[in-house]
C-alpha cells in the first residue's frame, strides 16, 4: 500500500487516468443551474470528498460524473475517453456507483441485488460471494432486500459496487497488487449506517483507492473526511467550487464556515481530528481549537 | 429467496396445470364434462381454448412486465386503465364504423383501436403520475384506477349514443368474455404477437431486475434504461390490447398471476415472464371452464365478472401488504 502525502492538492501529480470534468454546468429546470462551471480532478489512488451544504448539488455532481445526467455545458473524461460516449457496458466496467438511498421495487434477496453487479458482463459467482462476504453480509444473503435497514443497504450497494468494478477480491487478500483503472462514486455511502460500519466503509474506500481506484464521496461528516479523504471540494449554495484542494486545507480554511453557515469547533486528540458545528455564541472567535 | 428446486418445480408445476387446464375446457360443454360430438364442436372448442390461452397469457405477461417497467408490485393492465383504454378504443371505433356505415360490426377483432386505446391510457397514467421525473407508487395507483373508471364511463356513455346493440357492446366490452365468434386468423395474429412478447420478456429479464433499483443504479450497471422502458411500454401495451380486442378488459389476471409465480420461481423476470403467461392461461382456461360448467339461468356469466370477484379482494390483500413499500417509508 502506498503512502501519499496527506498534503498534495489534486493539481500535483496529474495523472493521465483520471476523472477529469471541465466547465461542468448543469441542472434540471430551465435556468437554474444546479452546478455552475464546476472544474475537478479526482485522481487514482486519491479518496475526493465532495462537501456543500444541501442542495448544493453534490449527488448531481456524481451523476454528472457517472455519465447518467448529461451537463448542460462542460464534459466529464475518464482518462483519454468521454463518460458520456463510452459504451454503457464499458462504463459499468470503469465506474460503479452507490446511491444515497439504495432502491429494489420487488422482492429481491441482498445475493441476487449484489449480483445484478453482472447484468451486463461476464463474471464468475465467486466475485459475488467474495463480495459478499468482504461487507459481511453472508447472514443476510438470502433476506429480502426490502427488510434491510437503509444502513444494511447501502451495504448491499457497496458489495455490488465492488463486485462490479472486479475489485471485491483485491480488498479481501492480502496482496495488495492494484486493482484495474477504476472509478467508485457513492453518495453519501455511510450516512446511515451505524458508527462501526461508517468507519468500516471508510476504511474499504481508502485501501480500494491505495490500489489504484479512483473514489469519490460526496459526504456530510467532516470528521470522516478529515480522516479519510485526501481531496476534498467544498461546493457553495450556488453549486459553484468554494474551494477544491487537500481535504485538509479544505476543512481548516474559512470558507467553510461562510459555505455552512455556521461555526465549527475542531478537536484534536490522539492524532485524530474533529470537526463539529457549533452555535455561533458558543465559543469565542479564534478559540475553536481544544487539545 | 427462491431456490434452484423452487424454480424448477414452477416450470414442472405450471405447464402440468395449464395441460390440465387446457384439457378441462375441451370436455366442458352445457351438459358437464364429456367428449364432445362431431368435429364443428372440436373446433369450436379448441378455438375458445386458443382464445382464453391467449388472453390470459397476454394479460399476465403484459402485467409482469407493467410491475418492471414501473416499479410498482400492485401496477397491471387492468389497474392501470389499459384495458378498459383498449375498450374504449374499440367501443369508439366500432361507434364511428356504425356512424359511416350504419350497422354494428362486433364481430371484428379490432387490434387496431384496441392498441391506442391502450397504449394511450398508459401514456396517459405515465405522464400524469411522474413527479419531478419520478413515478410515485401510489399516485400512479390512483391515476390508474381513475383513468380506468373514466374509460368505463366512456365505453358506457358510447353504448348509450347506440341504442340497438349497446347492450351488446356494453357486455363484450365492459367486461370481458370469452366468445365463440372470434376470427381464426385475429386469434393467430396475437398468439403469435404473445409469443413474441413472452419471449422479449424472457430475453430481457436481467435488465428488467436491474430496472427494479433506482435510475441512477441501473444506469451504472449498463442497462440502457430508455430503450428498456420504450420496448416494455410497447410490449406490455400491445399484449394488454391483443388480450382485450379478443375478449374485452378483462381485470386482475394481469396483477395476480405474477405474483402467484414469485411464490414459487422467486422475482427474478427471466422465468417470471414465461411462466406468468402460463399461469395467466391456466387461471382463464379455468374460468372460462367454470363459467360454462355453472349454468347461472340467465345465461352463460361473463369471465369478467368472475376474474373481478376473485381478483379485487387479492387486490386488496397486496395492496395491504405492500403499503409501508408503496409509501416509500420501506423503499
Amino acid at each position: 500500500m502506498t503512502q501519499r502525502p496527506q498534503n498534495t492538492t489534486s493539481l500535483v501529480a496529474e495523472s493521465p487516468r483520471a476523472l477529469v470534468a471541465t466547465g461542468v454546468t448543469a441542472g434540471y429546470r430551465k435556468g437554474v443551474a444546479a452546478l455552475r462551471d464546476i472544474d475537478a480532478r479526482f485522481e487514482p489512488g486519491n479518496v475526493t470528498a465532495i462537501l456543500g451544504p444541501n442542495g448544493a448539488g453534490k449527488s448531481t455532481l456524481l451523476r454528472v460524473l457517472l455519465g447518467v445526467k448529461r451537463p448542460w455545458a462542460g464534459a466529464v473524461t475518464l482518462g483519454a475517453e468521454q463518460v458520456r460516449s463510452m459504451k454503457p457496458v464499458r462504463r459499468a466496467q470503469r465506474i460503479a456507483f452507490v446511491a444515497q438511498r439504495p432502491r429494489v421495487a420487488l422482492a429481491f434477496t441482498v445475493r441476487e441485488v449484489v449480483a445484478l453487479a453482472h447484468v451486463r458482463q461476464r463474471a464468475s459467482g465467486a466475485a459475488v460471494d467474495t463480495a459478499i462476504t468482504c461487507m459481511e453480509l453472508s447472514d443476510l444473503a438470502d433476506t429480502p432486500f426490502a427488510a434491510l435497514s437503509v444502513g444494511q443497504r447501502q451495504r448491499v450497494a457497496l458489495a455490488r459496487s465492488l463486485a462490479q468494478l472486479g475489485v471485491a477480491s483485491a480488498m479481501t487478500s492480502s496482496d495488495s497488487s492494484s486493482v484495474a483503472p477504476c472509478a467508485l462514486l457513492a453518495d453519501e455511502p455511510a450516512a446511515s449506517m451505524d458508527p462501526r460500519w461508517a468507519l468500516q466503509t471508510f476504511m474499504l474506500m481508502r485501501d480500494l483507492a491505495r490500489q489504484g481506484a479512483i473514489v469519490v464521496c460526496a459526504m456530510h461528516d467532516l470528521t470522516l473526511a478529515s480522516r479519510f479523504a485526501d481531496d476534498a471540494i467544498l461546493l457553495d449554495e450556488a453549486g459553484a467550487v468554494a474551494l477544491a484542494g487537500a481535504c485538509d486545507a479544505v476543512i481548516a480554511s474559512d470558507h467553510l464556515e461562510r459555505v455552512f453557515q455556521t461555526r465549527f469547533a475542531r478537536l484534536h486528540k490522539d492524532g485524530v481530528h474533529a470537526i463539529a458545528p457549533i452555535e455561533r455564541e458558543s465559543l469565542p472567535h479564534g478559540a475553536d481549537c481544544i487539545d | 429467496m427462491a431456490s434452484r428446486s423452487a424454480v424448477k418445480a414452477t416450470w414442472l408445476i405450471l405447464p402440468l396445470l395449464l395441460l390440465g387446464a387446457v384439457a378441462l375446457r375441451l370436455l366442458a360443454g352445457p351438459d358437464g364434462l364429456g367428449f364432445p360430438a362431431g368435429s364443428e364442436i372440436w373446433r369450436l372448442r379448441l378455438l375458445r381454448v386458443g382464445s382464453a390461452a391467449t388472453v390470459g397469457a397476454a394479460l399476465a405477461a403484459s402485467g409482469a412486465m407493467l410491475q418492471a417497467l414501473l416499479r410498482n408490485p400492485l401496477a397491471a393492465p387492468s389497474v392501470l386503465g389499459l384495458t378498459t383504454g383498449a375498450g374504449l378504443g374499440v367501443s369508439i371505433a366500432v361507434y364511428v364504423s356504425a356512424l359511416s356505415t350504419g350497422a354494428i360490426a362486433l364481430a371484428q377483432t379490432p387490434f387496431v383501436a384496441a392498441s391506442v386505446g391502450a397504449l394511450g391510457a398508459l401514456a396517459l397514467v405515465y405522464a400524469l403520475a411522474q413527479r419531478r421525473g419520478e413515478l410515485e407508487p401510489i399516485t400512479l395507483i390512483l391515476v390508474g384506477v381513475i383513468v380506468s373508471a373514466i374509460a368505463s364511463a366512456a365505453t358506457m356513455f358510447i353504448q348509450h349514443l347506440m341504442p340497438d346493440a349497446g347492450l351488446a357492446l356494453a357486455s363484450r366490452w365492459l367486461l370481458g368474455a370469452i366468445s365463440d365468434d372470434i376470427r381464426p386468423m385475429a386469434l393467430f395474429f396475437v398468439a403469435m404477437l404473445t409469443m413474441v412478447g413472452v419471449a422479449l420478456g424472457a430475453l430481457l429479464g436481467p435488465h428488467m431486475d436491474a430496472a427494479t433499483l433506482s435510475d441512477d443504479e441501473a444506469q451504472s450497471l449498463g442497462v440502457p434504461l430508455g430503450a428498456l422502458r420504450v420496448t416494455l411500454f410497447l410490449t406490455a401495451g400491445l399484449l394488454a390490447a391483443g388480450a382485450t380486442a379478443i375478449a374485452g378488459p378483462i381485470a386482475f389476471v394481469g396483477l395476480v398471476c405474477p405474483h402467484i409465480v414469485r411464490l414459487g420461481a422467486g422475482p427474478a423476470h427471466r422465468p417470471l415472464v414465461p411462466l406468468s403467461a402460463v399461469a395467466g392461461a391456466t387461471v382463464i382456461l379455468l374460468a372460462d371452464t367454470l363459467v360454462r360448467l355453472i349454468d347461472f339461468g340467465a345465461g352463460r356469466m361473463p369471465i369478467g365478472v368472475l376474474t373481478a370477484l376473485v381478483g379485487g379482494p387479492v387486490f386488496l390483500v397486496l395492496l395491504k401488504r405492500n403499503w409501508t413499500v408503496l409509501q416509500g417509508v420501506d423503499a
